[in-house]
């Protein structure tokens, strides 16, 4: 059923699609994000406003797309996958760098978020030189 | 699609399928919309619970028509969802004699689900008589043959637990309160925790099943990931059902075993 032979990128990409799920769930459920947004953020006041709520769900349905992605990299051939994992290695480097800056700036209260990005750039990075698909390698 | 000619075959569980997606979407993700539905639901914490418990459930049987779509027939999936469906139908019977009926729309859905599949079923030419694998679980792999065995073990104890103590679920849970409606909905998710046993029974005797394997490791993963959501948010491991979250660890650190000691099988 998987396609990718390379067992530490199964493994990687694996724990990528748990916490991609999780993040959709946190920002998809109302009251999970209002959880996760009080535990973060230093100037949520607590309400969940209509276009707030529709803004973070968005977010979470993008990370739940994400999660459909890697499902598809895990059962399809591994050169079927490059695009979407380069795509994934340049998104979560600079959700990387947004969220390093906005700890920096004191507008992330929990550094949970930003630890989650750099480790989540650092392992589509190794799944991607693992399977032999950055840029100049000959497949 | 679904490696097979036959027409009627695909168009039963593409509409299969779309009754799954169209449950699956409403009762997780527009839930309010759906207790709108029903004049007599109470739109409180409980049963908003268990509506989203019941549609991720959806998506489950949702991923055996893909898995199908992609792998072809597998006499697993029906084996499981054929008595699921057929046990909430009962299930929605009993809870509109309750009510007194104030809304039919579920119940003619998964009547005509559990028809289609049925045709599906009998279109696919395929025995009904389930030949004894070599070895239990059809495989010799110890280490996935002990997960498989303490999946079972796992669900048959969820089913005693049940009877033990049948509002558990919202005992054990600071969140919820236990009322009547709740109550109907444990009895539900005891009603698909039979299916699940009769599938698991089903790959004891015939050996291990593709489908039913990852439909177990899709709803495990789904779960798994809102424990960790609960964790994060909850400020704390006590503010939630231990017991539950315990259960749905353990069963998916089973799944997930059988799922990646087997995979390449299927």
């Amino acid at each position: 059923m998987i396609k990718i032979e390379d067992n530490v990128s199964v493994v990687l990409l694996s724990i990528a699609l748990v916490f991609n799920l999780m993040y959709a769930f946190m920002h998809i459920f109302d009251p999970f994000a209002v959880l996760f947004l009080e535990g973060i953020s230093s100037s949520f006041n607590g309400e969940m406003t209509s276009d707030l709520d529709a803004m973070v769900s968005n977010v979470g349905w993008f990370f739940m797309i994400f999660a459909i992605g890697i499902i598809m990299t895990l059962i399809v051939p591994k050169e079927e996958s490059a695009v979407f994992l380069r795509v994934m290695v340049v998104g979560s480097f600079i959700t990387s760098i947004r969220m390093i800056s906005y700890y920096m700036e004191g507008q992330l209260v929990d550094p949970a978020p930003m630890v989650l990005s750099i480790l989540g750039f650092v392992g589509f990075m190794v799944v991607l030189r693992r399977l032999g698909l950055n840029k100049g390698t000959t497949l | 699609m679904f490696k097979t000619d036959d027409r009627v075959t695909q168009l039963c569980l593409f509409l299969a399928g779309l009754i799954f997606m169209f449950y699956a979407g409403i009762m997780t993700f527009n839930t309010g919309f759906f207790i709108d539905r029903y004049p007599t639901f109470d739109n409180d914490v409980t049963n908003r619970y268990f509506i989203v418990w019941f549609g991720l459930n959806n998506i489950m049987f949702l991923s055996g028509i893909y898995y199908m779509g992609y792998k072809g027939l597998n006499r697993g999936f029906f084996v499981f969802t054929v008595p699921a469906q057929a046990l909430t139908i009962v299930w929605i019977i009993m809870a509109l004699m309750r009510s007194g009926g104030d809304n039919y729309t579920g119940l003619i859905l998964v009547i005509l689900s559990v028809v289609l599949l049925l045709v599906a079923r009998f279109r696919m030419n395929e025995p009904f008589s389930y030949a004894k694998a070599e070895t239990a679980w059809g495989t010799n792999d110890g280490v996935a043959r002990a997960a498989l065995y303490g999946s079972l073990i796992l669900q048959i104890v969820i089913l005693v637990a049940y009877f033990f103590q049948p509002n558990g679920l919202m005992e054990n849970n600071p969140n919820l309160e236990v009322t009547e409606q709740g109550s109907h909905f444990a009895l539900g998710l005891t009603f698909l925790n039979v299916a699940v046993i009769i599938a698991l029974l089903f790959q004891l005797r015939t050996g291990f099943n593709g489908a039913l394997i990852t439909m177990g490791l899709v709803w495990h993963v789904i779960f798994m990931s809102i424990v960790l959501v609960n964790i994060a948010t909850a400020e704390g491991l006590d503010n939630g059902d231990p017991m539950l979250a315990l259960a749905i660890t353990l069963g998916f650190i089973f799944s997930a075993t059988a799922f990646f000691r087997l995979q390449k099988s299927f």
